[in-house]
């Protein structure tokens, strides 16, 4: 092993393994989602949260700007937020000499870390002013485009049960996350611990991991060069043409009840988090064990059922474990 | 060594291994194929009735699809040895490797691998380095090869099969030689006593005659070795030949000589010399022909007639001639090839109507008895035949025969011939050969019935009564065989007839529907058995 990597590799599982463990301090019980959303952050991802509320969404999102020491804003999405609400707007400024001219106010969505909370309940217009900056990591107001801060990850929650007044996400924009991760009413144990932390004098402080965004910036690029081979990239392939009803690889249940499989994108969430799941296994290079690990939090918003999967209450969940079955790493 | 060299290295090492596993499966895979082969085989052949197995081969009938296997399997792995790509996909297939050998494969290939890729190959070569990774391709028994206890199995099954049905067939074989042995030891005697008399005599016929009962004698012979019903055999043996002496005891046609002669005589005219050369020709039909159209001819015809009319004078005074050097020839005793044409024509119905009878009343005597009678009636056969052969040699002798002396077939029954044999070739009468008196009486139901007398007629299916009705049509299908009648009846139905309903159905169903209305009104009825009969009455409500 070579001198110069070596370190830098260790200092990725290092760096990695303390986030997730401050982080575990503040959030109980969410091993999966706090290693889902450092996956995402690692590799220039954005997550969708799915859970109902008070189950620390906010609190994950808040944990993670303290750990990586980068900067945190949140914005709750309501019906009336306007995208200038998100984006920013410019404003006459009037200076000492009188003069006015046009200043750019930036809204909250630049910041490193982003939480758009219920953003389902936006109207699709403001929901669309998220898609620029989730993709192009910039915004444009008044013909001006401004670069957003990176590493910039978008965490948006959205509330599973309450569907009147709300705004489903368009496909488009779901395929914008690199994962959609689904947040779990805690056990009866992880229920204990949460009121400990929470209720007592003494709460737990969360220490800074990371200095700065530079230091999260560079251990992406070590993410990036883990070699993949094409036997092992192929099994990604076969898994996203699993989604598609009229592929001949497809499953009975996404020939049944899929309507529309993964996009490309799925394929790319699905070899970019491997990677870092090869990383924290100590190796070097990617398996198909990888891929599939990241398989159900990669792909599960990128299937849309028909109908029939719809009213029958299957899941796309049910989709990718018969895939992952039919297609075993 | 460079973590590449060395992960190569190892896999080349593996491909042995891996071909070795697969010249083992693939031997065991070849030789169930050839099992399979050998039982197809066995089995076409046990099929096929002819198979005798030998039991000293069986060790190497069970060797060759093995050697055929290990051959095959060479001949496959030596065309199939595993690349490296496929020994490392089994490595990975094989253990938890995380698929460390096909990723080292790719990166070794590369001939130019950045940092992090040597990097990889470094770990995995201090991976494969801790590891015994002739674990990851254990050398195992094929799973095919139990499977090969199911064709030997199926050719033991099929041995044992044909050993015993070559038993039972071999067992019906001595039993059915030794069942018409002494049928075919009378014939081959009555064929040599035949041939005897044929030489003596330099008489073509006795000798085609002596030929036949050999060739019949050796037929019944060569069926009965084969297991089959040799009975069956030699009642068509013995019917053949009653058919062959029948056709050489039949009234002979004119001679060649006599056509001959009737061809010259009409050849003397120009009007009868067509068909006089279509009588030499053999087309007597022409000839035939063409002499009743010169009959026509009022000129030629009294001409004709009267060249006809000598013709045949003449003919009828050769024949005339010739039947009495035959009775002469009788009368001295010369008539001995017809009688014995005769005896053995008579002596072949007996047998062959024994045959018949046993085949036909199937329980109504022995097959010991049957032979019995056989024997007993070919004994009779050649006793005529050894009767005739004294009367030939006293003939010879100069003595004629003696007036006391009964003539063959006019012998008493029972009683012997001058050594000693019986000739007995006449039956009581309205007995069979082998039947005892009073068994020629046939059962209509094949057994005889309980006494009572059910009608007073003598049909055994009663009086025949009268049609059901005038379209009843009955017929009389007489049996082939004729073994009795038969009746049959076609009955029409009673609805045959162009009946149409004269009232129309609307009509009737207005007037059914009020009232079954007012029935499911009624109280006694429970509401939901009145949805019933409403959907009922609906069911059947006529089409608008």
């Amino acid at each position: 092993m070579t001198d110069s990597l070596e370190p830098r590799l260790a200092q990725f599982r290092t760096t990695f393994r303390r986030i997730q463990s401050e982080m575990a301090k503040m959030i109980v019980g969410q091993d999966d989602v706090i290693e889902s959303v450092l996956v995402a952050l690692f590799t220039g991802g954005h997550v969708l949260l799915e859970g109902v509320p008070g189950l620390g969404k906010t609190m994950l999102v808040r944990t993670l700007g303290e750990a990586v020491n980068l900067q945190f804003s949140r914005i709750q999405f309501t019906p009336d937020l306007m995208p200038a609400d998100i984006v920013g707007t410019n404003i006459i400024h009037e200076d000492e000499h009188g003069r006015r001219t046009f200043q750019f106010r930036a809204g909250p969505v630049f910041a490193n870390l982003l939480l758009a909370d219920e953003i389902n309940r936006a109207t699709p217009k403001t929901q669309s002013a998220l898609l620029e900056a989730m993709q192009e990591a910039h915004v444009t107001v008044g013909g001006v485009r401004h670069e957003l801060p990176q590493p910039f990850l978008v965490l948006a929650t959205q509330n599973p049960l309450e569907m009147e007044g709300t705004y489903p996400l368009p496909e488009a924009q779901l395929d914008r996350f690199l994962f959609k991760v689904k947040v779990r009413f805690p056990s009866n144990e992880e229920l204990h611990s949460i009121l400990d932390r929470t209720t007592s004098a003494h709460s737990p402080r969360v220490e800074k991991v990371v200095n700065d965004a530079a230091e999260v910036l560079a251990l992406r690029d070590v993410v990036r060069q883990v070699p993949l081979v094409r036997e092992v990239q192929e099994h990604a392939v076969k898994l996203v043409l699993a989604t598609h009803p009229e592929d001949p690889g497809a499953t009975p249940l996404a020939k049944k009840y899929v309507r529309y499989g993964a996009s490309p994108r799925g394929a790319q969430a699905l070899i970019l988090a491997a990677k870092i799941y090869a990383l924290l296994d100590g190796r070097y290079h990617v398996a198909k064990t990888d891929i599939a690990k990241g398989a159900h939090a990669a792909l599960r918003h990128r299937i849309i059922l028909n109908f029939e999967g719809e009213a029958e209450g299957r899941t796309s969940d049910e989709v990718i474990a018969e895939i992952l079955h039919v297609n075993p790493a | 060594m460079k973590p590449a060299d060395e992960i190569l290295r190892t896999l080349r090492a593996l491909r042995w291994r891996m071909a070795l596993g697969d010249f083992l499966r693939s031997a065991a895979r070849a030789a169930l194929f050839f099992f399979g082969v050998l039982v197809v085989f066995t089995a076409v052949a046990w099929w096929r009735d002819g198979f005798r197995p030998d039991l000293t081969a069986v060790p190497i009938a069970l060797t060759w699809p093995f050697i055929f296997g290990v051959a095959a399997a060479m001949l496959i792995t030596a065309l199939k040895f595993p690349p490296q790509e496929r020994v490392a996909r089994a490595l990975d297939a094989a253990g938890a490797t995380r698929d460390r050998f096909v990723t080292a494969l790719r990166l070794a290939e590369k001939s130019h691998a950045d940092e992090f890729e040597r990097t990889a190959l470094a770990e995995i070569a201090a991976w494969a380095r801790a590891r015994k990774l002739g674990a990851l391709l254990p050398l195992r028994l094929p799973r095919e090869l139990p499977w090969i206890a199911a064709p030997v199995a199926m050719l033991a099954l099929l041995w044992w099969s044909a050993m015993n049905a070559n038993a039972i067939k071999d067992a019906r074989a001595a039993q059915e030689t030794a069942a018409i042995s002494s049928t075919a030891k009378q014939l081959d005697r009555l064929g040599a006593a035949a041939d005897i008399l044929a030489q003596e005599n330099d008489d073509k016929l006795l000798k085609l005659v002596a030929d036949r009962l050999r060739q019949s004698a050796e037929q019944m012979r060569a069926e009965a070795s084969e297991g089959k019903d040799a009975h069956k055999a030699a009642l068509r043996e013995l019917a053949q030949l009653d058919d062959f002496v029948k056709d050489l005891r039949r009234p002979e046609a004119a001679t060649p000589d006599e056509l001959k002669a009737l061809a010259d005589a009409l050849a003397k005219h120009e009007q009868t010399r067509e068909a006089a050369k279509d009588i030499a020709g053999g087309n007597l039909a022409e000839a035939a022909k063409k002499l009743a159209e010169t009959a026509k001819d009022e000129s030629s015809a009294e001409q004709v007639n009267a060249t006809l009319k000598q013709a045949l004078d003449h003919l009828a005074e050769r024949r005339e001639e010739v039947s009495k050097q035959i009775e002469k020839l009788q009368q001295a005793g010369e008539g001995g090839r017809r009688d014995l044409l005769k005896r053995i024509a008579e002596a072949l119905n007996d047998l062959a109507q024994q045959g018949k009878n046993v085949a036909r009343d199937g329980k109504g005597s022995p097959k010991s008895e049957q032979k019995k009678m056989t024997d007993d009636d070919l004994r009779r056969l050649l006793g005529a035949l050894e009767g005739i052969k004294d009367q030939q040699q006293r003939q010879q002798e100069g003595d004629g025969p003696q007036g006391g002396q009964p003539q063959p077939g006019e012998q008493k029954e029972g009683e012997a011939n001058g050594d000693g044999k019986v000739a007995m070739l006449n039956f009581p009468t309205g007995e069979k050969p082998g039947e005892t008196p009073g068994e020629s009486i046939h059962f209509p139901s094949g057994k005889p019935g309980n006494g009572t007398d059910r009608d007073t007629t003598k049909d055994p299916f009663g009086a025949k009564s009268a049609a059901p009705n005038d379209a009843a049509r009955k017929e009389q299908n007489a049996g082939q065989l004729g073994e009795g009648e038969s009746l049959s009846a076609l009955i029409p139905s009673a609805a045959a007839g162009d009946e149409k309903a004269v009232r129309r159905y609307r009509e009737l169903y207005d007037a059914a529907a009020f009232a079954a209305e007012d029935a499911v009104t009624q109280e006694n009825i429970p509401l939901g058995a009145r949805f019933l009969i409403r959907r009922y009455f609906q069911a059947i409500r006529p089409k608008q």
